[in-house]
């Protein structure tokens, strides 16, 4: 391809191509008119439509990972979504956990249907409360006392019985039973009076013997019924605790029976509470124990045995509510799976059921529970607990310690409840495909992606749904109403925002931001409603916070620091084009890059690459066009170039491949010894046709050369050589727009290198002929005798140097 | 409580010289019903210069048991056999002496009275009275000594017996 100057302005880019303005809005229907949803998520259909399917899905894995960018809105439209299922499903059980009477360190889980577990609770609270009375006051009636009365009556007259035949035995031998303060004694009696030693001695031999046998058989007979009496201090104890079971029996049935009959349609709560009836039962003491412990911390409170049987109702809905959905925007594992609490007690912890708490994961159960995924990932055990949960379909409530088997002291063990929860995962895009690539059960678990798109095409309609959507975000903020050419203003800068003149952003937080400080500036100035300038002065007041950095750099190049010729001519230097994105501000500066050549054996040096300082795609790029160089040039004489090109004064890093038309430029610019203009700068990446192909960031870049030419007095010569297939992304500043117009200044857009080459150089790039010769005088021309020329010296060199090195 | 043992023989010479007031005995055993007596030493108490003097009777059985050297005294607890010897026995009167002091003191203290306190053998209680010359305006008992030798000896002295039933 032949370029000459004369058509080098069919090249420039059209005034009416830098900045498609937005025409008038057509009648816009009213915000009311349209669902928020639709108004708020101007064409986000992939991701709606996955998420309603994923909602829809009652199947294991049918979980959402919603991509987006951060301020895309992703958790409104999700919970909207959500809550719009939610509506259609009932809400589903509540949730307790109540105490394990045979095995306490395992509390029981139990469910009840919607909005009973409160009920039940307070049933139960009611329960114990009435017992306090009713049981205490049961064992205060005459009937009860008569009944131990005679027990204790019977028990007494079985010991005295005992003691009495004893008595008589021994009486029967002259041997009387006396009672010391510890035990008896058995000693011989004649006229109710203890015999002596010397009254003994003068007893018959005989009757000495008989008393002495008589003394050892009473004894043995009392040690034996000593031994027996533990055994009708028990056999009395049973009777009475039978007596006391009965009697306790009797009320907590009647108590019961009422509670029972509330609940005859749950049989796991009628067959808890056959198990509180029997452990009350049993534990009636504790019941008539009403007075607490003089010593509180040696004797167990008697109170607390009516703890036993509370409720902890951990999950509670409205019978008439909709499944829950839950954002947890904290979820740390205890917040997520729930915890077991502890409260110290004379230097311990201890625990008990009533301290199981519930995390998200439960709160959420029968519904959906949205999560953010960095947050996810980053809070310790968190990922892996839930994947466990998802996988076991139940939520099993403990530490993490003791999930990981790091600790070995006894804690209670909640019994797990069966988990049926809808997960909402929301993220940046990199999470979710790092989690496809490195975690292989993340797609089993998360099968639905709704992928929200960044942006939206700029056709009239969503132009006008868009307008709506501006509409339905300030009424949302209650602002100040915007005058239709604010609103058009609005659009032009979602384009800007984009990056492309035919899209527009769906950011939705930025788009904020813009109209909450429009509107920050109208009232500013007394104003009823934002205007254009309140758009345009947000913009500015925007920028200015943000541009600090560019700043300094138009200034290090305004003083001469950072070496930018405007003017003139120079061989092997061309002025590239770069982009610094500090998050949430980008924009552009010029760079100097140069190249220079001499004989050598082929290869190209991006000395960028050899520091360490170029990234792959730079890398590439450079390799690009040294192929490109290879194949347009003297095709039939090995390449016998030595060349190294860099950015000068970049001391960061570089990347991207936006800047190898311009490397070739000046590569080739140093090759044939042709200078380059340098008030034009240049962007744009190649291929190894020497096609020119479309860049990021051309309006940063346009506009950042733009500024330093414009603080260097714009005198029609400067300009920027861009790719053809980026023209549909300019939104270049009004400023500019204006300067293009007066021909103060100049954008090309070029689809080939010859383009490029012959606005950079001022000459005709020049074409092949039939005979395969480019024509005298033009750069590619001069390349090719360069070329040649390097490889005829190299050759001579070879020879010269007596064949060592061979010629390629 | 006034102290007993050596200073017996101060309070009797003092109750002697009295001439004003009333000297009450009050005699018990180790199973004497004191709550029950006391209360009717109480009803005696006329003016603040009565006198009470407690002779606990000792009963010799303790004594006499453990002369035995076969008997054996059989533990309530464990039905355990020990010998059962005078220094046993002897442990056992004082033991019942202590705690007859212990609750003497809580009941005069009550009462805002002093009370001699002496342990005696039961035969002896009528010849010491005898042999320090005093008379006892009262003498206050339980019913249980009816029943033995000591009453024979109580009925001689000069003074108004009272037999107080444990029932009461």
């Amino acid at each position: 391809m032949t370029v000459t100057t004369d058509q080098i302005r069919s090249l420039v880019v059209p005034v009416e191509s830098l900045r498609r303005a937005c025409p008038p809005l057509a009648a816009r229907a009213s915000p009311a008119d349209t669902s928020p949803t639709a108004a708020s998520f101007l064409s986000q259909e992939r991701a709606i439509e996955a998420l309603r399917f994923a909602f829809q899905v009652d199947r294991d894995g049918y979980n959402v990972f919603v991509l987006g960018p951060v301020g895309s809105h992703r958790h409104v439209l999700a919970q909207e979504l959500a809550k719009e299922r939610a509506q259609q499903k009932g809400a589903p059980p509540d949730w307790c956990y109540v105490n394990n009477f045979t095995n306490p360190e395992k509390p029981q889980a139990l469910h009840l249907p919607a909005g009973r577990g409160k009920g039940f609770r307070d049933d139960m609270q009611n329960l114990v409360e009435e017992a306090r009375f009713a049981i205490p006051a049961a064992f205060e009636e005459e009937d009860y006392r008569n009944q131990l009365k005679a027990l204790e009556q019977e028990s007494q007259q079985e010991v005295k019985a005992q003691w009495q035949s004893l008595k008589e035995l021994a009486a029967a031998d002259g041997i009387a039973v006396l009672q010391t303060p510890s035990g008896y004694v058995l000693a011989p009696v004649r006229d109710d009076k203890v015999i002596d030693d010397e009254e003994f001695d003068e007893l018959p031999k005989k009757e000495r013997k008989r008393i002495q046998a008589a003394i050892k058989k009473l004894s043995d007979e009392l040690q034996s019924r000593i031994e027996r009496m533990p055994t009708l201090r028990k056999k009395h104890h049973e009777r009475i605790r039978e007596l006391n079971q009965e009697v306790t029996s009797h009320t907590v049935n009647v108590l019961l029976e009422d509670i029972k009959g509330k609940y005859e349609d749950l049989p796991e709560i009628l067959a808890y509470l056959d198990n509180v009836q029997r452990d009350m039962i049993e534990n009636a003491k504790a019941f008539r124990e009403t007075d607490g412990p003089s010593l509180p911390f040696l004797v167990q409170d008697p109170s607390s045995v009516f703890e036993a049987y509370e409720v902890n109702l951990v999950v509670s809905h409205d019978a008439e509510a909709s499944a829950p959905v839950i954002y947890e925007a904290n979820p740390g594992y205890t917040n997520l799976i729930g915890k077991v609490e502890h409260r110290a007690e004379m230097g311990a912890l201890v625990t008990d059921y009533r301290m199981v708490r519930a995390g998200a994961l439960l709160q959420a159960n029968g519904g959906y529970l949205l999560l953010d995924a960095h947050r996810v990932l980053t809070r310790p055990f968190v990922w892996e607990a839930l994947k466990q949960c998802l996988f076991a379909k139940r939520v099993r409530i403990e530490s993490p310690a003791e999930t990981l088997g790091f600790v070995s002291t006894a804690s209670l063990q909640p019994e797990p409840v069966p988990l049926d929860v809808k997960i909402v995962i929301i993220g940046e895009r990199w999470l979710y495909y790092l989690l496809n690539l490195y975690d292989t059960e993340f797609n089993g678990l998360f099968k639905i992606a709704a992928d929200f798109d960044d942006d939206v095409e700029r056709s009239e309609d969503n132009v006008d749904a868009y307008a709506r959507l501006i509409a339905h975000r300030i009424r949302a903020h209650k602002l100040l109403p915007f005058s239709d050419s604010a609103v058009q203003r609005i659009v032009e800068e979602r384009a800007r925002h984009a990056g492309d003149s035919e899209r527009l952003s769906t950011h939705i937080q930025s788009l904020d931001d813009l109209l909450v400080q429009a509107d920050h500036w109208a009232r500013q100035r007394e104003a009823g409603r934002v205007d254009t300038d309140d758009v345009t002065a947000a913009l500015e007041g925007s920028e200015r916070r943000f541009n600090r950095v560019q700043q300094r750099i138009v200034d290090a190049i305004q003083r001469d620091t950072l070496l930018i010729d405007t003017s003139g001519s120079c061989v092997g230097q061309v002025n590239g084009l770069s982009v610094i994105d500090l998050g949430n501000y980008r924009f552009g500066h010029p760079v100097r890059i140069t190249a220079t050549t001499r004989v050598g054996t082929g290869d190209v040096v991006d000395i960028e690459r050899e520091v360490e300082l170029g990234g792959a795609i730079h890398s590439k790029g450079v390799m690009i066009l040294s192929s490109a160089l290879s194949s347009r040039y003297a095709p039939e004489v090995p390449l016998s170039l030595h060349g190294s090109i860099v950015f000068e004064q970049s001391y960061g890093g570089v990347d991207g491949d936006s800047a190898s038309v311009a490397e070739l430029c000046a590569l080739l610019s140093s090759i044939s010894g042709v200078p380059i203009r340098q008030s034009i700068a240049c962007t744009g990446s190649i291929n190894q046709l020497g096609r020119v192909q479309a860049v990021g960031g051309v309006n940063e870049k346009i506009e950042g050369y733009f500024e330093i030419c414009r603080q260097r007095d714009l005198d029609g010569s400067h300009g920027v050589v861009m790719p053809y297939d980026n023209v549909k992304h300019l939104m270049l500043r009004e400023e500019i727009v204006d300067a293009v117009k007066a021909k103060r200044f100049s954008i090309y857009a070029v689809r080939h290198l010859d383009e490029a080459l012959a606005i950079l150089t001022g000459e005709e790039s020049g074409q092949r002929d039939a005979q395969g010769q480019f024509p005298q005088d033009t750069v590619n021309r001069k390349v090719e005798e360069r070329l040649i020329r390097y490889a005829t010296k190299r050759r001579e060199f070879a020879e010269s140097a007596g064949g060592h090195e061979k010629a390629e | 409580m006034r102290p007993s043992g050596g200073n017996l023989r101060k309070a009797l010479e003092a109750m002697k010289k009295r001439n004003e007031g009333r000297l009450i005995i009050l005699a018990v055993t180790e199973r004497s019903p004191l709550p029950a007596l006391w209360r009717v030493v109480k009803e005696h108490l006329e003016n603040p210069h009565d006198e009470v003097i407690t002779f606990m009777l000792l009963d010799d059985r303790w004594q006499r048991a453990a002369s035995l050297p076969f008997t054996r005294e059989v533990s309530r607890i464990s039905g355990r056999h020990t010998n059962f010897t005078h220094g046993r026995a002897a442990q056992i009167d004082d033991e019942a002496a202590a705690r007859l002091v212990r609750q003497l003191q809580g009941l005069a203290g009550e009462a805002k009275r002093q009370i001699a306190f002496e342990v005696l053998p039961e035969h002896n209680i009528a010849e010491i009275l005898e042999q320090h010359g005093v008379t006892a305006d009262v003498l206050i008992a339980p019913a249980e000594l009816k029943r033995r030798p000591v009453y024979a000896k109580l009925v001689e002295l000069r003074c108004r017996l009272l037999f107080v039933d444990s029932e009461e």
